[in-house]
């Protein structure tokens, strides 16, 4: 298996916004034109969470698009997602690259140089850079890294970094502009009044910059 | 055959000044042969470091590790076997043989419930609460030695009795046909590890 790392992930989140489920938060990215759609879920009981997973995993599977457990790696398996992605209270990179084998996507968050260099060292695919930008999404003990922060994440490590954070479709273009890989977003698109067409216009201004750029 | 009678379920809120790896090391020490690795309120990573510490502490004795309700941590930390609260069961045990090569255990609360956890196929059964105990009060009130007497003789899979056990009243679920006990705080509170240990020994034949 060889799932690239795209440039816009859309991570479901059902705790700061109640009108859309995980499932129809994917199809709406997916629709909207995510090429990374990220399930995370904290609270829920494992046969739902697993219910949940099989289903994102065939829409994403149908579509082409990048499928990313949050967290937790036997669910990931259990549904042949494409990897998982991994805080700083989940299990070790090493751990779960172990578990996951060679081929799978290892997303690991990093808010410094250093962090990210042992991530990749560890065996992550990719580098969650941040919180770029203050966010409501989570209560946060640091302050946001900004988009130099970002960038000298990206200089240290030779594999693709995702800038996540309080990234809206305002600061989406000068975060691509600073040659960062791709975007992560949260409330942007959960929150978002349509989160179809608010996925649809970061990828526009995605696709705009990465085009005039390469 | 389990290789082991008495297991040790972890709760590191009840160790006092001690740390739990200490209390795993010293009740390994004196003989213990299984630990369940069972904390709440812990961050995936939280629950990895403990079951990384509590692996390597349970290889150097030759003693089976459990994890309690997480595949993840139980591959990562290469447990023996994953245990399954009865909640949950159906889910885990499904996810469970799809991704462990270990022992599958599950917990039951009624004699119902033992039945199903066999059917199932379930490696072995945890039943309670046998005694009354603050630990098990979310799942019922005590079941009592004679359900306890009723679930060992419906199943073909050894049953652990759990649930305010001490070591005299390990001998009773023995005669009651249990295959072992499996007990919290008469390990993590022992005042003396050592008589405890072979206080259960004793009414076991052996850990």
């Amino acid at each position: 298996m060889t799932a690239t790392v795209g440039r816009l992930h859309v991570i479901t989140d059902v705790s700061t916004q109640s009108r859309f489920g995980h499932v129809e938060l994917a199809r709406l990215a997916i629709a909207g034109g995510a090429d990374v759609v990220q399930f995370r879920d904290k609270t829920m009981r494992i046969g739902e969470r697993l219910a949940i997973a099989t289903e994102i995993a065939r829409m994403c599977r149908r579509s082409g698009v990048t499928f990313i457990v949050n967290d937790r790696a036997d669910v990931a398996m259990a549904v042949d997602a494409d990897g998982v992605h991994l805080g700083p209270d989940d299990l070790p990179v090493a751990a779960a690259r172990n578990l996951l084998g060679p081929g799978r996507v290892i997303g690991a968050s990093a808010g410094t140089p250093g962090a990210a260099v042992d991530a990749w060292k560890a065996g992550a695919t990719y580098v969650g850079a941040g919180h770029v930008y203050p966010t409501g999404s989570k209560a946060k003990a640091n302050l946001p890294i900004g988009v130099a922060g970002a960038r000298q994440i990206a200089a240290a490590v030779p594999i693709p970094v995702i800038a996540i954070g309080g990234v809206t479709a305002d600061n989406a273009s000068t975060l691509i502009a600073a040659r960062l890989h791709g975007i992560a977003v949260i409330g942007a698109v959960c929150q978002a009044g349509d989160p179809e067409h608010a996925t649809g216009e970061l990828r526009r201004i995605i696709d705009e910059l990465w085009e005039n750029d390469v | 055959m389990l290789g082991w009678r008495l297991c040790f379920v972890t709760d590191r809120t009840q160790c006092g000044d001690r740390w739990l790896e200490e209390v795993v090391a010293a009740a390994c020490a004196e003989g213990l042969r299984c630990v369940q690795l069972r904390e709440k309120n812990l961050t995936t990573r939280e629950l990895f470091d403990y079951g990384a510490s509590l692996r390597e502490i349970t290889r150097q004795h030759q003693a089976s590790l459990l994890v309690n309700g997480r595949p993840d941590v139980a591959l990562a930390v290469g447990a023996d076997g994953l245990h399954a609260p009865e909640a949950d069961a159906g889910a885990l045990i499904e996810l469970g043989r799809r991704l462990l090569d270990g022992i599958l255990g599950v917990s039951s609360h009624s004699l119902a419930g033992a039945i199903g956890a066999a059917d199932a196929h379930a490696d072995y059964i945890f039943f309670g609460p046998v005694f009354d105990t603050p630990s098990k009060r979310p799942y019922g009130p005590p079941q009592g030695i004679d359900v306890l007497r009723r679930v060992a003789a419906a199943v073909d899979v050894p049953v652990i009795a759990v649930g305010g056990i001490t070591p005299e009243r390990a001998e009773r679920c023995v005669e009651a046909g249990a295959a072992g006990v499996a007990a919290i705080s008469a390990v993590a509170a022992a005042r003396n590890l050592a008589v405890t240990m072979q206080e259960f020994r004793e009414a076991l034949g052996e850990l």
